[in-house]
Order: C-alpha cells, then sequence, then structure tokens
C-alpha cells in the first residue's frame, strides 16, 4: 500500500501526513521520513519530521509500539541496529548510533547517544528545560509561523497543499534555544573555540601526548 | 637550470606556517619564504622540480582545507623566466639572506604559533604561555588585518600545553583566530620564521698576529743583506 501510494503520488504529497494501512506497519509518518528496509516499527508509532527537517530510520532499527520520534530543529537519525523501546518519546534533533538500545518509556530532549550504549527505562536524557526555552525564544519571531503549522497539520490531508508552500524555519529559532542552553560566558567561550583553525589538530596532539587528560580534566572545570 | 615554483596563499600566518610545514615534509621541494602582504593574507612560496612542487602544493591545499580555511588560492609554475625571478621575491636569494643571519640558539624545538586579532590579546596569551609551560617567546609577526601571531619555541609537550592554556586567555581577552603547533620543523621553515634578535648568536672575530710577524721576518732579511762583512784577525799575530 505504501509503495503504490509512494509511487502515484508526486514527490510533494509524499512528505505530508499519512497513515500506513498495510498488514506490516500501523505509523503515521508526517514530513520527511526516510525508512530503510528490514526496520521494524510497532503499531501506534508516531514519526513526524517539522518542515526543513528529517527523520532516518536505519537498517534493522526495531521501534516499540506506541513510540513518538519527533525532528524539529534539525535531522534526527536513528542508525542501523538501534533498539527503541515501547513508549520512548525522542523530540528535537539528534542522532541514535548504531546498536544503542533505549529503555521502554525513556525521553530523548534534543540530545545524542553513542554507539551500543544503553539507557535505562523510564529515564529522562537532555536538558529538561530545552522546551520551554524554545517557547520563551521564539515567541517573538516563531509565534506565527508554529500557529500556521498547528492549522495546516490536520487540514493538510484533506486539502492536499503542497509540502514546498510552507516556509522553512528561520536559522534564529534554531541558533536561540542552543545559545540559551550554554549559561554561563565560559562555556560560550568554550564552544567558540571549537571553530578556530587548528584547534582540533592541537587537541589530537595532546591526546596523544596526554593519553589520560580527557579523564582526568572534567569539562566544566577547566580554565 | 630554472625549478618550478609553486605558491600557495591562506588568511592567517599560524595556518600557513602549518602548510608550509606539510609541503616540506611531503615532497622535495625548498621552502624560498612567505610574502606578507597585508590584509591577512600570507603566501608560502616552494621551489623544487615539477613533480615535488605539485605534490606539495596539492598536500598544502589539503592541510589548509583542514584548518577551515575558505579563501585558498595556489599556484604553480613549471618553468618561470629568468626576468620573473630577478622581479619577484621567489628566488632562492631570500633564504640565502635569511641563513646568513647567524644561528639561533632555539633551533631544534617545536614551534607553537597563536594568532588573535588585536594586539592586547596576543599579549595577554604570550604571557600566559610564558608562565604556564618552560617555553622561550620567540617572535611576533604582524600579517594586516589587526592578524598578529606570537611565535614560541620549546619541547613540544611544554608548547602543546602553552597553546592551549594561550587559547584561552586570548578568547578570554579579545578574538583568537587561529593556533597551531609544528612538533619537529625543518630546517629551512625554522629559518623563514622569524625570531628576535636576543636569540640569535653573531659569530665572534678572534684577533689574529699573524701580519705582524711576517713584517718583521722581511726587515730582518733587509738588513741582512745590508750587513758588512767583519774580519777578525787571529790572537798570535804581532
Amino acid at each position: 500500500m505504501r509503495s503504490t501510494l509512494a509511487s502515484t503520488l508526486p514527490t510533494s504529497l509524499r512528505s505530508q501526513a499519512w497513515l500506513a494501512q498495510s498488514g506490516k506497519a500501523h505509523y503515521v509518518v508526517s514530513g520527511e521520513v526516510d525508512i530503510e528496509e528490514e526496520a521494524s516499527i510497532g503499531p501506534g508509532v508516531l514519526l513526524r519530521a517539522n518542515p526543513g527537517c528529517r527523520i532516518h530510520i536505519g537498517r534493522g532499527v526495531c521501534i516499540g509500539a506506541g513510540s513518538i520520534l519527533h525532528a524539529c530543529g534539525g535531522s534526527l537519525v536513528v542508525e542501523a541496529g538501534a533498539t527503541l523501546g515501547r513508549g520512548v518519546l525522542v523530540i528535537g534533533q539528534g542522532t541514535i548510533s548504531e546498536n544503542a538500545c533505549i529503555g521502554s518509556e525513556a525521553t530523548l530532549l534534543n540530545c545524542s547517544i553513542l554507539r551500543q550504549a544503553v539507557i535505562p527505562p523510564g529515564s529522562l536524557l537532555g536538558d529538561p528545560t530545552w522546551g520551554s526555552e524554545q517557547e520563551t525564544a521564539g515567541v517573538t519571531q516563531t509565534e506565527p509561523e508554529e500557529a500556521e503549522r498547528v492549522q495546516e497539520l490536520p487540514a493538510a490531508p484533506a486539502q492536499g497543499v503542497p509540502e514546498a508552500k510552507t516556509p522553512p524555519p528561520s536559522p534564529k529559532a534554531e541558533v536561540t534555544p542552543q545559545e540559551q542552553a550554554e549559561p554561563t560566558q565560559e562555556k560560550r567561550g568554550v564552544g567558540k573555540l571549537n571553530g578556530i583553525p587548528g584547534r582540533a589538530e592541537l587537541e589530537r596532539l595532546l591526546g596523544k601526548i596526554y593519553p589520560h587528560r580527557q579523564v582526568l580534566s572534567s569539562r566544566d572545570g577547566r580554565f | 637550470m630554472s625549478t618550478s615554483l609553486g605558491l600557495i596563499q591562506t588568511r592567517s600566518f599560524p595556518v600557513i606556517v602549518r602548510v608550509a610545514d606539510a609541503m616540506t615534509k611531503s615532497a622535495g621541494v625548498t621552502l624560498i619564504g612567505f610574502e606578507k602582504i597585508s590584509g591577512g593574507y600570507c603566501t608560502a612560496i616552494v621551489r623544487g622540480n615539477i613533480a615535488d612542487v605539485r605534490i606539495a602544493i596539492e598536500e598544502g591545499i589539503e592541510v589548509a582545507r583542514q584548518f577551515n580555511q575558505e579563501e585558498i588560492s595556489s599556484l604553480v609554475i613549471p618553468r618561470p623566466l629568468p626576468n620573473l625571478e630577478v622581479v619577484l621575491p621567489i628566488s632562492s636569494k631570500l633564504s640565502q639572506l635569511a641563513q646568513s643571519r647567524g644561528y639561533s640558539r632555539l633551533s631544534n624545538l617545536a614551534v607553537g604559533l597563536l594568532e588573535t586579532r588585536g594586539f592586547p590579546a596576543m599579549v595577554g596569551a604570550a604571557d600566559t604561555m610564558l608562565k604556564t609551560a618552560d617555553v622561550q617567546l620567540a617572535a611576533y609577526e604582524t600579517i594586516g588585518d589587526g592578524l598578529c601571531t606570537v611565535i614560541i619555541r620549546g619541547t613540544v609537550s611544554n608548547v602543546a600545553i602553552a597553546i592551549d592554556a594561550g587559547m584561552y586567555e586570548a578568547e578570554r581577552i579579545g578574538e583568537l583566530n587561529a593556533v597551531a603547533v609544528i612538533p619537529r620543523p625543518l630546517d629551512e621553515l625554522e629559518q623563514a620564521l622569524p625570531v628576535a634578535s636576543c636569540f640569535v648568536a653573531q659569530p665572534v672575530t678572534l684577533p689574529v698576529a699573524i701580519p705582524q710577524a711576517q713584517k718583521e721576518e722581511v726587515q730582518r732579511s733587509e738588513r741582512a743583506g745590508e750587513r758588512i762583512p767583519v774580519y777578525l784577525e787571529p790572537p798570535g799575530t804581532p
């Protein structure tokens, strides 16, 4: 069903919300979502990518029933072999790396998971104040846009409005929450240093000279 | 016999020094020097066989890209005409001049470079670096566009730690632009780098007394020519 629908519709319509009705899939896909083959997705799963964002589900990924993956502010990638338990909630951008295991009813807010990491059930990862900060930051700029999106979402299947009409989220809206998430000035300075030419090479060199340096110096306490 | 010419330009002094280091180590090229026009543009000039120059320039571009340099411009001239060499500072005369400068006391040490936009940040970073690790401040270099680079020398571990500390200090005071560490520079790169005059050991000329001794010899031989023969009479004659 999905393949026939996808082939008959123009690409602009493929990105709209639709319900997968085949016996294989009972989940809702909305926005730019690509699912590789051999990925198993449980019933009642919601995969929603905001305009300008995308969700990528890798090969052999297992997503439990009732999970919600909502990409906003960037792309959300679930790499090959990752397993998400029942009722997992993933919001924002980030990467769930290969063979990671997310326990059931865990919540991931705008964060990435390392390879083969195991997240215990019911845990909350990421900054819990992230959502509220984004709201406060977006009040001035993105509120009308948000309202538009909310109106459009239920109307989209009936009207068949092409996705291209919706304005992409402004880069400002992406940048502001990240800047606000850094609380102190020092931290911002460290963040700025990452783009300095030669910094990465120096870090590699220091890592070779002092192999235990990363372990000994905590990231927040430096200078 | 004319050799090929390679040029590569970036907008940061530490980056161009790191690029020159990579170029001299990648192929058999000679580093002629750095050409610093204002506005932050620095050019490294290499000479050598065409194959070596091509390899070196490709390697240099790759390193410059790793250093997030957007504006890289490069050039390879297989056979520059003699007129070009006479007028432009691209011949090996420049490196000969650099070699006659004297012997630097800071040779055979790792090089650390830290570039800031603005002088106070550079001075503050240099002070922190000297207080952090056992390094010597060799020189500083300005390339225009507000960019100034401090050059430190020391063992590689000291240089790396000093640059790491100086980086945070420079960012605290002003704007940090680029950093680079060269664990073991080749001789020609060392000679192309500026060194403050206090670290250059000038050769001492010893006084030699040989000419005077020769003069005396000549005089004595003249007198010997004018010597009058004296005849001694035997004591028994009346």
